[in-house]
Formats: C-alpha cells, sequence, structure tokens
C-alpha cells in the first residue's frame, strides 16, 4: 500500500465529509430560521434578535457558510441547542451505544446468513435451498420495527426471556442486534449462495475431483476467498444502511445510541447537534469502508491495495 | 435501500441473442413466477379498479364500529377484512392503499433508475472528469446514511406522496449509476461497439442503440428488487411519523399503524403487511427469473 | 450506561433458573443479569420522554414537570386539587400594588448542602427575568422589574404592574443553588449534575435516556418512601407496554388507550386523571376569509359529535370542554356555560347563512405529539365532511408545526393541547388568545383582549373570577378554537407499586409512593 493511495483515500474521505456536511447545511438552512423555535414565546423582539446574532443566524447564508466551515475544520460543531453541551460530545457519549449495536448486527448477520447461504447451493434446488429463499424474502419484506416489535411480544413478553429496553448489559443486546441484523441476512444468504455456486462450476472442482481430492475440501478451501470477498463487499455497502436502520431500531428498544439521538435532535432542530451526528454516522462508514478496502488483499493475494 | 445483488454487477447481458422459444419453455417450467406475476398484475388491477370495486371509501369512518373482525374471526360479510381504529373498512383501504404503495414503489424506482442509468450511461461512456464527477456523486451518496437524510429532509419540507418519492429515489439512483457505469465499461471494449465508433455513428446514436440496450436486462433485474425495497421503506418512514397522510390509505402507513393494536386486533398490521409480503415476494421471485434467464453462466447450471 | 455484571444479582437468579429452566446458560439472557441491579425500595418508571436538559428555567414543557419537581421545588406549590399552598416559601402577599413580599421557609438545603435562602431566590429570579438567559418560563414573571433582599428569609419583587396570579406563578419559579452553578460553570457544568431542593436527588442519567434519582432523607416535606427512582425513556407505545409486561419496569407513564382493558386484565392498576389541558382546534380566523366569520367557527363546533370522539377515539377516558378552555379543576372555570351540542343541521344553516360558499381547508396533524392526535384529527375531518366541508389531512411534524406557528402561516386546522397546569388558572391558557398571544392570526377580539387585561391586574379575587368568567363568555360565542376535551393522564402500575395517584398537572408525584419487596 503505498502512500499515494493512502493520500488519495484521505482526500476522497475529506471531500465525502465536506459534501455530506454541505447537504445538510443546506437542507437546515432551507428549514427556515430556528431562533423561534429555541426562545420562549413571547420573547421580545429585541432579544430574539441579539440571539439570532449570537448564533450567528442573521448572517448573510455565504457567510454563515464560511464559519460553518471554519469551524468544521476543527471539528467544532458548536453548543448542542437542546442538550447545552457541546455537541460532538454529546454524540460521543452515545457512540459506545450504536457501535455496539451495528456490530452485534453484522456479526448475527455473518453468522446466519453465511451457512444458510452454504446449505443452500450445497443443496441447490432442494427443500433447503426453498427454505433458505423464503427466510430471506421474508428478511427483506418485513419492515424492522414489526421484526422489532414481534420479537418483544415473543422474547420479551410472552416469554420473559430477553430484555427489550435500553442498554442493560450483554443480554439485551440481542434482540435490537437480531432486529437490525435480519435485513442484511437475507441479502449475504443470497449472495453466499451464488459466490458457492460459482466455485461448484469452476473448472478447478472438477479438476480438483479428478484428482481424487474430497469434494467437501475442495469446495471449502476454494469457495472460502470468494464468500470472504462477497461479504466485505456487502459489509461495506450495508453499513450505511445498517447505520440508517439503527434509527428505527434505537426507537423501538429505547436503545441510548445516535440514531435516536438523531431523531431527538432533528425534531428540536438542534443544528450543531444533527451537523454532528451526521458527521460522526458518515465518518464511521468512511472508515469501515477503508478498513474494509485493505482486508481484500490478504483475504485474496490476487488483489492488490492500490 | 438498494436491494441490490452483487452478482447483477456481473451480468453478461445479451437477452436479445437468445430464442426466444427457450425463455418461455423456461417460464412454463417456472410456475412462481408465474403466480408472482399474477400477483402483481392482480394488485394493478385493484389498484387501478380501486374506484369500482371498493366496497367503501377509504377515508369513510365509522367511529360507532371501530375494530370489528373480519368475517371467519367473528366478522360479518358488511366488513370482509373488519375495519381499523375508526371504523374504516379494511378491504377498501387494502384495494386503494395498492395504488398509493405501487404508485410510490414504481414511481421511486423509475425516477431512481432514470437518473441513474443517465448518469452511469454517461460516466461509463465518457469517462475522465465527468465519470469523476458522477462517481464522486455516487461514493457520497452510498456515505450518507438514507434514514438520516430521510428523516431530514422530509422534516424539514413535510411528508406526503411526492416528497416521499423524492427522498426515495434520491436514495435509489447511485447504485443503478454504478452498476451501469461498470457494465458500459465493459461493453464499450467490444468489438462491435468500436466498430459502429470507427464507422461514425455518433455518441448519442451509438448509446442509445448499441450500448443501452445491451445493458438494460442488469438493470431491469435491479429495479424488480428495487420496487419491493421501496414499499418496505415507505412504511418504515410513516413508522417515523413521516409517510403518507393517514386518511389515504397506503398499507406502509397501515402496517405502521396497526403495530398499536397488535395485541388486540391483530388485522390492522398483519393483513397490509401480508400485502406487502406478497407483493415483495412476486416482485424477487420475478427478479430473480429474469436473473435466471438473463445470465448464461446460471443458466448452464440450472 | 455502564456494561457490568452485577454480581449479587446474577447469583441471586441462577437458583431461580436452576429451579425453573435447569439451563445456567440462560442465567446470561435474563433481565436479572443486566447492568444496573434493582435495589430494594426502587422504583423503576417508562416514561415517553424525558427532558433533554435539566436546567428546570430553560424548559416548560409538560414532560418536563415530571421530571423537574421530583428535584426542585417551586416557591409555592399547588397540590393534587388544584389549592395552592406553601413550598419553599411560607407567606406571601401584596405590600403595596407594586410590591409583592415573600417569606422563606427557613432550614431548607440543597442536596449539595448549599443553604437556600434569600440570596438564592433573588439571584434565581434575577436570572428567569433575564432576557439574554431564554428562560422558558420568563413571562411567568412578566410583570418583576427587580428583586431585593430585606433579611435572610425575606425577599420582595418590585412590579411594573400587580397581577393577580404572581403567587400561583411562583410554583413554577424552580430554586437552583447559585453557588453551586457558578462553580460548576454554568448550565453546561449544571446540567450534568443537577442539584435542587427536591424530594429525590440526581444520582446519575444520561440526557433523554434515563434519570437515576435517589431519595432525600432530609427532604423539608417528609423523606419519601422510595429509596430510589429509575426513569427510562421509553419512547415507543409498544416498547413501554412490554416493558411494563415483562417485568421490566414497575410502572408506566401514558398507557396507550386502546391496551387499557387488556393491561386490566392482565391484573395491572390502571391510575388516570383528566389533565388540566384542553385539547382543541384551532382555526386560525386571522390566516383565512372564511373562518373570520364567527357563524362558520360555531358551525364547526357544531358539526364535531364530541361525545362520539371521546367515546371512540378517546375509549372514553377524557372529560368533554363545557364550551371553555378550563375544565371544572381550574380557577376561572364558568359554571354557567354549556359545550355546543353536536347538531350537524344548525351547523350547515350557520355556514348557508354565513354566505361562504364552498370551503375547502388543511386539517394538519401531529403524530404522537398528543395523546390521540392523529385519530382525534381524521374524526374531525370526517365530522366537517360530512356538512360539507372539504378537508385536506396533512401530517407535520411537531418542529414544524410550532415553527409554522411562530411564523403565523399555519393556515388551516391544528389541534393543539392547552395546558393550564401546573397553575391551574384560567388566565394562563386564555392569555394565548389574549393581547399577549404569539400568533396574530389565532384570535383577534378586542372585546375579549380588554376584559382579559382587566382579570389580571384585579387583585380582588370575587371580581376577578367575575371578568375571567366573562371573558369565557365572549370565548365561546365567538371561538376560535373547537372545543374538544380534557385529556387523561394514564399510568399502569404492577402490583408492586402502592399509593400512587394519577395528577391533574402532570406531576409525577412519588413523595408518598411505596414499593413491595
Amino acid at each position: 500500500m503505498s502512500a499515494r493511495y493512502l493520500l488519495a483515500r484521505l482526500a476522497q474521505a475529506i471531500f465525502l465529509l465536506w459534501g455530506i456536511s454541505t447537504i445538510v447545511f443546506v437542507v437546515l438552512r432551507l428549514s427556515g430560521d430556528p431562533v423561534l423555535l429555541l426562545v420562549p414565546q413571547e420573547t421580545p423582539p429585541e432579544v430574539v434578535d441579539s440571539i439570532r446574532e449570537e448564533l450567528g443566524f442573521n448572517a448573510p447564508l455565504l457567510e454563515q457558510y464560511g464559519r460553518f466551515l471554519g469551524r468544521l475544520v476543527q471539528l467544532d460543531f458548536g453548543q448542542s441547542l437542546s442538550y447545552n453541551q457541546p455537541a460532538l460530545d454529546v454524540v460521543f457519549d452515545r457512540f459506545p451505544s450504536t457501535l455496539k449495536l451495528a456490530v452485534a448486527a453484522i456479526a448475527f448477520t455473518i453468522l446466519t446468513g453465511v451457512p444458510l447461504g452454504i446449505l443452500a447451493a450445497l443443496h441447490r434446488n432442494s427443500i433447503i435451498d426453498r427454505f433458505a429463499l423464503i427466510v430471506a424474502l421474508l428478511g427483506t419484506s418485513a419492515p424492522t420495527f414489526w421484526v422489532g416489535i414481534l420479537l418483544i411480544l415473543l422474547f420479551s413478553v410472552r416469554w420473559q426471556l430477553l430484555p427489550s429496553i435500553g442498554d442493560q448489559g450483554p443480554s439485551s443486546l440481542i434482540l435490537p442486534a437480531v432486529t437490525l441484523g435480519i435485513f442484511s441476512t437475507a441479502k449475504i444468504s443470497r449472495l453466499t449462495r451464488s459466490a458457492f455456486l460459482e466455485v461448484l462450476r469452476s473448472d478447478f472442482l472438477r479438476t480438483a475431483r479428478a484428482k481424487g481430492l474430497r469434494e467437501r475440501v475442495v469446495l471449502l478451501r476454494h469457495a472460502a476467498p470468494n464468500t470472504l470477498i462477497t461479504l466485505v463487499t456487502v459489509i461495506g455497502l450495508e453499513f450505511a444502511l445498517l447505520l440508517g436502520g439503527a434509527v428505527i431500531t434505537e426507537t423501538v428498544f429505547s436503545w441510548p445510541g445516535i440514531g435516536r439521538l438523531a431523531i431527538q435532535a432533528i425534531g428540536a432542530r438542534d443544528y450543531p447537534l444533527v451537523q454532528a451526528i451526521v458527521f460522526v454516522f458518515a465518518s464511521l462508514v468512511i472508515l469501515v469502508n477503508f478498513l474494509l478496502d485493505l482486508l481484500y488483499p490478504l483475504i485474496d493475494p490476487r488483489i492488490k491495495a492500490r | 435501500m438498494d436491494g441490490m445483488p452483487a452478482q447483477t454487477q456481473t451480468l453478461a447481458s445479451n437477452l436479445s441473442s437468445k430464442p426466444r422459444r427457450n425463455a418461455l419453455t423456461r417460464f412454463r417450467a417456472n410456475w412462481p413466477v408465474i403466480i408472482g406475476l399474477l400477483i402483481v398484475l392482480l394488485c394493478a388491477a385493484a389498484a387501478i379498479c380501486a374506484p369500482w370495486i371498493a366496497p367503501y371509501a377509504p377515508e369513510q369512518q365509522n367511529l360507532r364500529n371501530q375494530f370489528a373482525a373480519p368475517i371467519g374471526f367473528g366478522g360479518t360479510s358488511e366488513h370482509w377484512l373488519g375495519t381499523d381504529q375508526l371504523g374504516r373498512d379494511i378491504l377498501s383501504r387494502l384495494i386503494y392503499g395498492a395504488r398509493i404503495s405501487l404508485i410510490v414503489g414504481f414511481s421511486a424506482v423509475a425516477i431512481s433508475g432514470t437518473v441513474g442509468i443517465l448518469l452511469g450511461l454517461i460516466s461509463g461512456y465518457y469517462g475522465r472528469w465527468l465519470d469523476a464527477i458522477v462517481m464522486r456523486f455516487v461514493e457520497l451518496q452510498l456515505t450518507f446514511p438514507f434514514m438520516l437524510l430521510a428523516l431530514l429532509v422530509l422534516a424539514v419540507f413535510g411528508g406526503g406522496l411526492r416528497n416521499i418519492v423524492i427522498v426515495l429515489s434520491i436514495a435509489g439512483w447511485a447504485v443503478y449509476a454504478r452498476v451501469l457505469r461498470s457494465e458500459v465499461i465493459s461493453t464499450r471494449e467490444q468489438l462491435y461497439v468500436e466498430a459502429a465508433r470507427s464507422a461514425g455513428v455518433r455518441d448519442a446514436r451509438l448509446l442509445a442503440r448499441h450500448i443501452f440496450p445491451n445493458v438494460m436486462s442488469s438493470m431491469i433485474v435491479l429495479a424488480t428488487f428495487s420496487v419491493a425495497a421501496m414499499i418496505v421503506q415507505e412504511s418504515a418512514l410513516s413508522f417515523l411519523g413521516l409517510g403518507i397522510p393517514p386518511d389515504q390509505a397506503s398499507w406502509g402507513g397501515m402496517l405502521a399503524d396497526g403495530r398499536n393494536f397488535l395485541t388486540i386486533a391483530w388485522w390492522l398490521g398483519t393483513l397490509p403487511g401480508l400485502a406487502i409480503l406478497a407483493v415483495v415476494l412476486s416482485m424477487n421471485l420475478i427478479g430473480d427469473w429474469l436473473r435466471d434467464v438473463t445470465d448464461p453462466t446460471i443458466r448452464n447450471t440450472r | 450506561m455502564v456494561i457490568e455484571q452485577s454480581t449479587t444479582e446474577t447469583s441471586l437468579n441462577r437458583r431461580q433458573i436452576l429451579k425453573g429452566a435447569g439451563a445456567a446458560g440462560l442465567a446470561l439472557t435474563l433481565p436479572g443479569a443486566a447492568a444496573h441491579a434493582q435495589e430494594a425500595g426502587e422504583l423503576r418508571v417508562g416514561m415517553g420522554a424525558l427532558p433533554p436538559t435539566l436546567d428546570p428555567h430553560l424548559n416548560a414543557s409538560g414532560i418536563s414537570f415530571a421530571t423537574f419537581y421530583q428535584l426542585w421545588d417551586g416557591l409555592t406549590n399547588i397540590n393534587g386539587d388544584g389549592e395552592l399552598g406553601p413550598g419553599l416559601a411560607t407567606e406571601w402577599g401584596y405590600v403595596d400594588d407594586l410590591t409583592f413580599e415573600i417569606k422563606l421557609r427557613d432550614g431548607v438545603t440543597f442536596h449539595n448542602g448549599e443553604a437556600f435562602n434569600a440570596d438564592t431566590v433573588k439571584w434565581n429570579v434575577e436570572r428567569i427575568i433575564d432576557p439574554e438567559q431564554r428562560s422558558a418560563i420568563r413571562s411567568r414573571l412578566a410583570t418583576v422589574e427587580s428583586v431585593e433582599v430585606v433579611d435572610p428569609l425575606t425577599v420582595r419583587l418590585i412590579l411594573t404592574a400587580p397581577s393577580a396570579v404572581m403567587e400561583r406563578a411562583l410554583s413554577v419559579v424552580f430554586m437552583i443553588p447559585h453557588l453551586y452553578f457558578e462553580e460548576v460553570g454554568g448550565t453546561e457544568g449544571f446540567v450534568t449534575a443537577p442539584v435542587g431542593t427536591g424530594p429525590f436527588s440526581y444520582a446519575e442519567g444520561a440526557p433523554g435516556d434515563f434519570i437515576q434519582f435517589a431519595a432525600n432523607e432530609s427532604y423539608w416535606g417528609g423523606a419519601p418512601k422510595l429509596s430510589a427512582v429509575r426513569y427510562l425513556a421509553i419512547p415507543e407505545a409498544g416498547a413501554r407496554l412490554a416493558a411494563l409486561q415483562s417485568g421490566q419496569v414497575d410502572m408506566i407513564q401514558n398507557v396507550p388507550l386502546f391496551n387499557i382493558e387488556q393491561l386490566r386484565g392482565e391484573g395491572y392498576t390502571i391510575e388516570e386523571s383528566v389533565m388540566s389541558r384542553m385539547h382543541v382546534v384551532h382555526m386560525m380566523p386571522g390566516l383565512n376569509e372564511q373562518l373570520a366569520d364567527k357563524r362558520v367557527r360555531q358551525a364547526f363546533n357544531y358539526a364535531v359529535d364530541n361525545d362520539l370522539l371521546i367515546e371512540s377515539v378517546m375509549q372514553g377516558h377524557a372529560a368533554p370542554s363545557q364550551g371553555q378552555m378550563v375544565g371544572p379543576d381550574g380557577l376561572g372555570f364558568n359554571p354557567n356555560l354549556e359545550a355546543y351540542p353536536y347538531d350537524p343541521d344548525k351547523a350547515r344553516q350557520l355556514l348557508e347563512e354565513a354566505g361562504v360558499g364552498e370551503i375547502e381547508i388543511t386539517v394538519w396533524t401531529t403524530e404522537g405529539s398528543y395523546i390521540g392526535d392523529k385519530d382525534t384529527n381524521q374524526a374531525i375531518a370526517g365530522f366537517l365532511s360530512d356538512i360539507g366541508v372539504k378537508t385536506n389531512l396533512e401530517t407535520i411534524e411537531f418542529a414544524n408545526f410550532a415553527e409554522r406557528l411562530s411564523a403565523d402561516t399555519l393556515d388551516g386546522l391544528n389541534m393543539q393541547g392547552m395546558n393550564y397546569f401546573p397553575m391551574k388558572d384560567a388566565y394562563f391558557v386564555l392569555a394565548n388568545y389574549g393581547p399577549t398571544r404569539s400568533y396574530n392570526s389565532i384570535y383577534n377580539n378586542p372585546e375579549f383582549d380588554e376584559v382579559l387585561q382587566a382579570s389580571l391586574a384585579e387583585l380582588d379575587p370575587d371580581a376577578r373570577l367575575e371578568l375571567l368568567h366573562q371573558a369565557g363568555e365572549i370565548f365561546r360565542e365567538d371561538p376560535p378554537v373547537i372545543f374538544l376535551f380534557q385529556p387523561p393522564d394514564i399510568f399502569a402500575l404492577s402490583d408492586r407499586v402502592q399509593n400512587f395517584r394519577a395528577r391533574t398537572d402532570a406531576r409525577v408525584y412519588l413523595v408518598d409512593v411505596e414499593v413491595a419487596s
């Protein structure tokens, strides 16, 4: 991996963060002036004006944007208007919860999706394959919130096995992680299946068989890198979606993460907080994709990092 | 959001070069697809004929007849599928709901598909700086968690059918652009395209006549999967209170509403849920089938 | 939150598990294995929302009071029946028309040991009335010009005009410790470890997510019987219900109306009380010419079958408005007023007389901001179509709703819950339509303005009540709203919880509550 490559990636990351922050800035400013929402009713107009001044909402839009960029470079998003704390601090307080949830969801996805896909490929067009297909389709057609509520009704209310509110320890991670991951399980099982099918019909399998090697051994050895690459690609693609899904999962499970925070922040028109949340979300997506790119050459030596 | 299987990206695309009879026999052998198509057609018919076949107006309330059960569960033939918390007829709302849900699904796919395909064609064919710009936007879109963007835009600009379709379209276009771009790049290098170009065929014509038809099939497959995903997403937006206005019936909205009554009147959420499930299943079956008949490598092993 | 296993709780549970399920592996999956082990005497409450910031001067929304009253006290106190009584102040009254004297309770200390005295009051009142501080309760003290300390237990408020509502307004003037506040660096530090004089002190928490309270053993009003209280924010109604049913919390606030019977059947106790809040539909006559004619607004009132609405949408858990903005629990309630009866024929006739032609109007609806808001709005739209009014329902997110109201551009019908708690006085709700209104288009009736203004300056209680009644009469005759009902505050309790009573003022009063171990 060359320094040049790293630089290019860094430039790309900066561009993406700038672009996303700008989009959010524009959308928020188009929504109008939040100051009237921030002050109590019956506030005298001159006070409203001075607050507007203080928060910088009365400057020309371009100047506001310039100031915003200037502070963005220093990672200064300002004070959260509803929490009365630095916006970035509020986000980082919640960040570990969301990260934990996302990691657990991905783990669930892989642990269920991959075996299901392999089974389906090995027993193609059999009952198992059909079953896997149906599971996959159910996974894609059931909205996250619906899955979450059903899981709560069954596992928390009916069987009283698992907690359903908040982050109270490892056991409370299970239901939200399953809820968040189930959508991707469907996709990963389908992709694993096709990655395996590709190997099944490839020439080297025929060669290997001719050499008298056991089919399963060959399959696993050759299919593994293929499957891993598929997985890495999909996780990269899905990660942003997964974080988006966290908005809903965290609401259903009262999970103290940034997804729920995002809803509150947008609802309160807490501009600095919204900016900080989107920035952190996007940074995470970029970072994860970068790390996954570094994984490719490790999995398959034929691929070199650019 | 994208419902986009990676193998479509490696799709060889030569639907047109295969004998038609072959596809037909395949179709006959593939009964799930027929069922899928029938379901989709049925929904489309319901959507179109809603005013004539629905027993009630979808917004017509009867506050004295809340939570009437479906027929077979203690209900009467007055309301075949029961009523909701405002005494509205579920069957009528499902029929009218097909309208909005299909409009949301298909128009979001149509818009995002068109935009994505155009940008993908341009980006893949011309390459260089145009390509660089389009690809930066693609990356931007894929990095921005959709749900956050949707929340933000709908909260600020308000919900409603139009805005929801716009938001879903914004979320969808990038995948088309990226897939198409890579296909165009590989097609561009093929002999017949080279030949046409050296024969002096103009760019627009070349794109429209030679390249576009060849990459079309993978786009159709992709679109089929996306329609289903869009319908599910509309439900998620309703859950967050940013969906279609509640008097208009949409399956996603009914499903989201129904969650509050799950333990006291299961039919409110379950029935629209089944409708969504049926359409998503159908679209996926159709998509799978399209993929299989258009992908020669898969066909050989089938 | 912390992820650490509580050893005591796990071992306790293991015995039960071995007995019951026979699988030790399950220990990990049981709620008991969670980080927060419930102590004896602790009450866990599932709330719909928690205030994002714990500075009682900066926020005055209904959801905040449920938290604020645990930590802080007002100078006066209004009890569950709406009667005014002493709080941190013991006596008060006008020395002259422009001087209001307050005698303070002796020997009160904050949770951190800081003394409460006249200096505290002076600092707090000055902070609230300083416009730059953006206090949400500033308007409650709008006529206060300055504060004088007379002696350590006496302060005087110097007013610009006499105010008949001063003593009630003082019930939301929460006292925070100013020395501590400055020591921790102002609001930013204070909200992470707030300190008050209330029955409970702040132990830990995450803003908007959970708060752990500890009992204040030396509370001036008597120590609470509970040892601790844990508030958990559970925004999704179904999840709140599930949390109760699975034993993860002992009681929940804001019970979904349609699940009440089900919960009763499962053995939970339902505690409810109609709130000192009136749900009304604003018609915004200032923004719509057709509605400028009061006959049209009267017609809309006749068109709504309020009893049916309460019976169906609210499942009977609401008290109909008697054609006014307060119920019998509010000072200024006029017993001579009656609700508009349901009379669609009369409504059509009034529309005919007004001669405004066909009416097409937007019905803005929030979702989940007020109990039953979405269904109520849909039902209203239905009633109006019955008299030939064309309605377009639009969902609007609450902030957007508030933004448009502030900008005075919310053209169309919009339902809101208008609070008259915690002061429980008609003036505070009528002021939204009087000379001090924030949105001009909401109402503009000079006669009403005049009477309401007179009531504020009238210090004689009987004469003042007469003026408030009069204002109510004008308001009913020329209504800017469709009068609906007082919504309930509904709690569901497990059998562990004893002595809890729902209140009318959004307070969650826990001093008398006990939990069985």
